[in-house]
């Protein structure tokens, strides 16, 4: 075993490893990596779909009606519960959740702005609100997918 | 991590641990394992079959030599619906050690003059 103050002493004191040894065990732990970072696929139209009733909701509760406006406050928690139930069913991997949630936290209170500054505007103002808001919910969640499997892929941790 | 307390979590990131070869964690499957293991909190157990492309009986052999040395907790736990599962993440030590095993690999690169793959 080696002197853990001097690094140095590695290559004397370990294994008679060469070099291409070495690079070789660290590419295998690389590619590991890129593997489970792959394994686990959302696909798109799961995130489309979600991006949809989200921004049709946002849509109607902009058209300044209560029960639209209760729709919508139904739609988020019954998309946030399904989200979670997915994840509890299906993922397989844990970490990095607090980011995630932070995330959503901002999304909704975008989505709750651009509700309102949408009720005081023009009579499209409200369908351009809905598609904003799709958009952005689809953009959010498929950017943090891919800035989860990133993580993963470079060995850094996320949570 | 449940068993990490906060001051170790600091001290993980801190900055690079010391170069540290460990005869355990370099055969291939349990650097693997490790590797992806450092990557997150917690991994069900399908993932790493899957990952790592080994049958069941070889990934629970690796994975109990390495909970046995302190560097992995094993846990079955229920779901609401259907099979529990197994997830398996790193301990506080076991993250040092494979940092330190990684280091001392990359210190053995640097040291070594011959032409390099990548």
């Amino acid at each position: 075993m080696v002197d853990e103050d001097d690094p140095t002493r590695a290559r004397a004191t370990g294994p008679t490893l060469s070099g291409a040894e070495a690079q070789a065990a660290l590419d295998g732990a690389r590619d590991a990596r890129l593997a489970a970072a792959t394994v686990e696929r959302f696909p798109l139209w799961q995130d489309a779909l979600l991006a949809l009733v989200t921004g049709g909701a946002v849509a109607a509760a902009a058209l300044e009606v209560w029960w639209a406006a209760v729709a919508l406050a139904a739609v988020l928690v019954v998309l946030a519960l399904l989200e979670g139930s997915l994840q509890r069913r299906r993922g397989r991997r844990r970490g990095g959740e607090w980011q995630r949630f932070a995330g959503i936290f901002v999304l909704l209170v975008v989505l709750n702005v651009g509700t309102w500054l949408a009720r005081g505007g023009p009579d499209w103002a409200p369908w351009l609100a809905g598609v904003v808001a799709a958009v952005v919910s689809l953009v959010f969640v498929r950017w943090d997918r891919a800035a989860q499997r990133r993580a993963l892929a470079r060995g850094g941790r996320r949570g | 991590m449940a068993d990490t307390p906060p001051g170790l979590v600091l001290f993980d990131r801190l900055g690079p641990p010391a170069a540290r070869f460990d005869e355990l964690i370099h055969g291939p499957n349990r650097l693997q394992i490790c590797a992806v293991l450092d990557a997150g909190e917690e991994v069900e157990f399908s993932l790493l079959e899957e990952a790592l492309g080994i049958s069941t009986s070889l990934l629970s052999k690796q994975l109990r030599l390495l909970a046995d040395a302190g560097y992995l907790t094993i846990e079955k736990r229920r779901q609401a619906a259907g099979r529990p599962r197994t997830w398996v993440g790193l301990t506080s030590a076991g993250r040092r050690a494979y940092r330190g095993h990684v280091a001392a690999l990359r210190a053995i690169i640097d040291a070594d003059p011959g032409p390099r793959p990548r």
